[in-house]
């Protein structure tokens, strides 16, 4: 039987299956929410943008989930930059951009 | 009592994670550049325009470009990847063309334009404008017919 190659290998054992749970999640995020400025975040991200304790959980949670998968580290930092920048823009002047 | 046996240090499960831990750490000098790393992503947004347009620049971006590879090659990739986000962040930000000299509205040469006179509208001091003309400042209405 063919196997995927190691990088996309997510194995069967619970911890896998989370990990490939995640990526999963985070695909569907990044598709419906981060590739569209158009589309609106709920207003609880908007709200917490300007808080920076809120802005450094964001950035341990890519960190710690850079240190368990690489695969969803790496989405999740498509996500992280795509909230972050979006919000930048949203705050930032008219006039300045 | 014969005390001239040798002591064995005695180690809980906890103190064996701790030093662990400890011994897996990065050197104080990576750390101290990872939390650099994080308050640079978090406080992204007041970095000054100069600096973004200076990244955004050829030689900013081939240097941002370079800086990412070498994080990537000494420090590793989670490292690198902070790195990444913070230089994306840096030059998403920037200007991309200049607006001090754009105006919104244009005469087109059919409209006599105005110059600036007095204060500065509410609206202009609250968005930072710095407007130098007014295409026109009378608006043509009609009435709504049902």
């Amino acid at each position: 039987m063919r196997s995927w190659p190691s990088f996309l290998s997510f194995q069967g054992t619970t911890d896998g299956v989370f990990r490939a749970v995640a990526v999963i999640l985070a695909g569907v995020i990044i598709v419906r929410y981060s590739t569209l400025f158009e589309e609106e975040y709920s207003k609880k991200l908007t709200a917490l943008y300007i808080h920076p304790w809120w802005r450094i959980l964001v950035v341990l949670l890519l960190l710690s989930s850079a240190i368990w998968c690489p695969r969803v580290g790496i989405l999740v930092a498509l996500l992280v930059f795509f909230y972050l920048s979006d919000m930048n823009t949203l705050i930032t002047p008219f006039s300045d951009l | 009592m014969n005390t001239s046996q040798p002591q064995q240090q005695q180690q809980g499960g906890v103190i064996n994670s701790i030093n662990l831990f400890m011994m897996n750490m990065d050197s104080p000098a990576t750390l101290i550049y990872g939390v650099l790393l994080i308050l640079l992503i978090v406080y992204s947004s007041i970095i000054p325009s100069e600096y973004r347009t200076f990244a955004d620049s050829l030689l900013g971006r081939v240097l941002g470009i370079g800086i990412v590879y070498g994080v990537v090659e000494t420090l590793g990739w989670v490292y690198g990847l902070l790195t990444a986000i913070a230089f994306l962040l840096i030059i998403n930000g920037a200007t991309r063309i200049d607006t001090s000299m754009l105006e919104a509205f244009d005469g087109g040469g059919t409209v006599s334009e105005k110059k600036i006179i007095g204060k500065k509208w509410f609206v202009e001091r609250v968005l930072g404008e710095n407007p130098t003309k007014i295409a026109t400042d009378r608006v043509t209405t009609t009435a709504v017919e049902t």
